[in-house]
């Protein structure tokens, strides 16, 4: 085992968080569903969730975005560490 | 079958339709969930690692986490509002079929009745009253006069009760439609209030769709997604300033260099983010009118494109040339030294410090529009020294031009209120030049400028605001104040009017101190004073002087304290001989009883109140003696809170 605490996570453990990590950033997407004006029949309830939809999508969208640069972020951290270990085992000069 | 008095259908709509548009709400709230579940899935290998990277990797995954779901709820909401608005079509669909069938019975049954009491109205013979004529003409809710049956009246009843049944059912119908409005109002307000439309669309619901869209990137963390023009579209200053100090430097930065002439123009910007985007303005503006001036001299100098010219008119363009290229170099000198200055301020504990360039806080050459700052900072914060003790704006007048901004009157004010002081000068868009001073448009357009400039400022919390108007920027402050422009203190300094369209500070919200200052003979503002037609635009209102609740400051004398030193209102300036017209400016000028009242009222001293002139009649001739050349004058001193 490794004499830092963070290097034991190099089996494997760093790259599986970032896996779901990942996964967890695919954006969702609305199924297909009927224009909401026709379903309606009523301007002002339309205009309201016209108005509210897209700014639910940018929340999702961005939540998918910041989800992706966490798992990147763990990748890097994940090499970094890998690294190191090398280094300590002797794998590297 | 048409039925009279019932027609449309109160319950328009499709609720399969709105069933599947809820639907598709829940399915993105279960893959919401979902993402959040797999999100914190992720910290399942890290469980039992230790160090900061697992630590500070676990409070991001979670913080997320809680987004996910909170989104998740949000389009639950979402889906609740939906089903429940289907719901409510339905039981109208239901109840409109209900009516509708009703009124179709009952319609049959009142021209069954309407029948048999024509026919016992025929039976009953009376010749006068026509029946099969009258019958022709009768619509479906008349009836025959009571007299038509003479022999039984209660044919004639059951046929009124017929009519009034069928219009009660009529008015109910009626009635559906009202309750279809009030449920689309209540269904639409219930979109609006699920939890992140209210966290992302803001209390006042004001800002664009690039603001909104700039509001859920920056809740769900994504600062990459923010854009200047989404920062602008929040709609409200302190908006603003939440989402900038919700950014990180990179994220400043970016927007910065990348949109210099919004975030330096943005109400909201802390001071110093909006001093360096505006620097980078003014460096480009520089840079685009020397380029024009290199054409025009180019221009100048193509002696064949003059020779091909009739020589008058080659005349007239040269020296149209000339002056716009004069014009043009004016303003590059006045903005280099903008950039040239080097501002020396005091931190709280009395160090100096310097700095480069102005403190432009306002520059949009676009909207001719321009204002700077004095005074201390917070190099933490990057706004406001939170320390300060007074704030000051200054709103000048008439001639005011971006292209020539001296802010050298507000520089001195500053120096003169002290370190605890901090004072912007601001002319945030098109003043009138000249003869277009009468008009009361550009005071319009400028009052609700300035309030949203003096919103975004972050006024330290103890300050007191003192906002001051010269002359035209008289009005401006009026009309900002009567729309709700806080202060504790209004100046009008040779104010042309309290603005147009009030009839006295009393009025105004707030509870503002208000003084005014002018000579006594000042021959700019001192003809026009309350002169004003308010359905023509013109003039600014009444004149501050003549306001009861306004108190008049004295303009005394050259140098404050020194009645050998001469009455400051029969200053010449060196060339002029015109007191009354130099006078308008000199009321701030350094040292003199009137600049030192200026400062006064700023820092919440003593000042002077105004003396009386006194009239005699000497040798049948009406004289009057200013106040301050009265026999035995002693200044009567006033204490401003």
């Amino acid at each position: 085992m490794s004499p830092i605490p963070d290097l034991i996570l190099n089996d494997g453990a760093l790259g599986d968080a970032r896996m779901r990590l990942a996964e967890a950033a695919v954006p969702v997407i609305p199924p297909a569903s009927p224009t909401a004006d026709a379903a309606f029949a009523s301007a002002i309830v339309a205009d309201a969730l016209a108005e509210l939809c897209p700014v639910l999508l940018g929340a999702r969208t961005s939540l998918a975005v910041v989800a992706a640069g966490m798992s990147t972020d763990l990748g890097v951290v994940a090499d970094t560490f890998a690294a190191v270990d090398a280094q300590l085992a002797g794998e590297l000069p | 079958m048409t039925l009279p008095e019932i027609e449309g259908d109160p319950a328009q709509g499709d609720p399969p339709g709105i069933r599947a548009l809820a639907d598709a709400q829940s399915t993105i709230a279960r893959e919401l969930r979902a993402r959040a579940g797999t999100a914190r899935s992720a910290l399942v290998p890290l469980e039992g690692a230790a160090g900061r990277t697992v630590a500070t990797l676990r409070t991001g995954v979670e913080t997320h986490a809680e987004k996910f779901e909170r989104a998740a709820n949000t389009h639950e909401q979402l889906a609740a509002v939906l089903h429940g608005y289907a719901d409510e079509l339905d039981w109208l669909g239901a109840e409109t079929v209900r009516l509708r069938a009703r009124a179709h019975d009952e319609y049959d049954e009142l021209w069954m009745l309407r029948g048999r009491a024509l026919q016992a109205a025929e039976e009953d013979g009376i010749e006068a009253i026509a029946v099969p004529h009258a019958t022709q003409s009768l619509a479906w809710n008349e009836v025959l006069p009571a007299r038509a049956f003479a022999g039984d009246a209660s044919h004639l009843r059951r046929w009124e009760q017929a009519i009034d049944d069928y219009r009660a059912t009529a008015r109910r119908y009626g009635e559906l439609f009202r309750e279809r409005e009030l449920l689309d109002r209540e269904t639409a307000q219930r979109i609006r209030s699920v939890d992140l439309a209210a966290a992302l669309f803001g209390a006042a619901r004001r800002g664009s769709a690039e603001g909104r869209l700039t509001a859920a990137a920056l809740w769900a963390g994504d600062e990459g997604r923010v854009s200047a023009a989404g920062l602008a579209g929040l709609g409200s200053p302190r908006r603003i300033r939440a989402a900038w100090n919700a950014l990180g430097p990179a994220e400043r930065a970016r927007l910065l260099e990348s949109a210099p002439q919004t975030i330096g123009n943005l109400d909201g910007i802390p001071l110093l983010d909006r001093v360096e985007a505006n620097h980078s303005s003014i460096s480009q503006e520089i840079s685009a009118r020397e380029e024009a001036i290199d054409r025009m001299r180019a221009e100048l100098d193509d002696a064949q494109a003059w020779g091909a010219k009739h020589p008058r008119t080659a005349d007239e363009e040269r020296e149209a040339l000339e002056a716009r290229i004069a014009l043009e170099q004016r303003a590059v000198d006045g903005f280099r030294e903008l950039l040239d200055q080097r501002i020396t301020w005091y931190d709280e504990s009395g160090t100096a410090h310097v700095d480069h360039g102005a403190r432009v806080v306002v520059f949009d050459p676009a909207h001719s529009a321009i204002a700077t700052y004095h005074g201390a900072v917070d190099l933490e914060t990057r706004d406001v020294a939170g320390w300060l003790h007074n704030m000051a704006v200054l709103v000048p007048g008439t001639g005011t031009q971006m292209d020539d901004f001296s802010d050298g009157r507000g520089g001195d004010l500053a120096r003169a209120a002290g370190r605890d002081t901090g004072l912007f000068v601001w002319a945030g868009g098109p003043f009138p030049q000249g003869g277009e001073a009468v008009n009361a448009a550009f005071s319009r357009d400028l009052a609700p400028k300035l309030s949203s400039f003096v919103d975004g400022i972050a006024m330290p919390h103890d300050a007191s605001v003192t906002i001051i108007g010269h002359s035209y920027g008289s009005a401006i402050v009026g009309l900002a104040e009567a729309s709700g422009l806080p202060a504790d203190r209004v100046l009008y300094v040779a104010g042309a009017g309290i603005g147009l369209g009030n009839t006295s500070v009393a009025e105004f919200p707030g509870d503002a101190d208000h003084y005014a200052i002018m000579a006594r003979r000042d021959f700019i503002v001192g003809n026009s004073q309350g002169v004003y037609r308010e359905d023509w635009g013109l003039g600014h209102g009444p004149s501050p002087l003549e306001d009861p609740a306004v108190t008049r400051l004295e303009t005394g004398w050259v140098a404050a304290g020194d009645p050998h030193s001469g009455g400051l209102d029969d200053f010449n300036n060196a060339g002029s001989r015109s007191a009354g017209i130099d006078s308008h400016n000199n009321v701030f000028k350094l040292g003199s009883t009137s600049f030192d009242n200026i400062v006064g009222v700023i820092v919440g001293g003593d000042v002077e109140k105004f003396a009386p002139d006194e009239v005699r009649v000497v040798g049948g001739t009406t004289v009057s003696i200013d106040g301050i050349n009265r026999d035995g004058y002693s200044p009567t001193l006033l204490s401003v809170k």
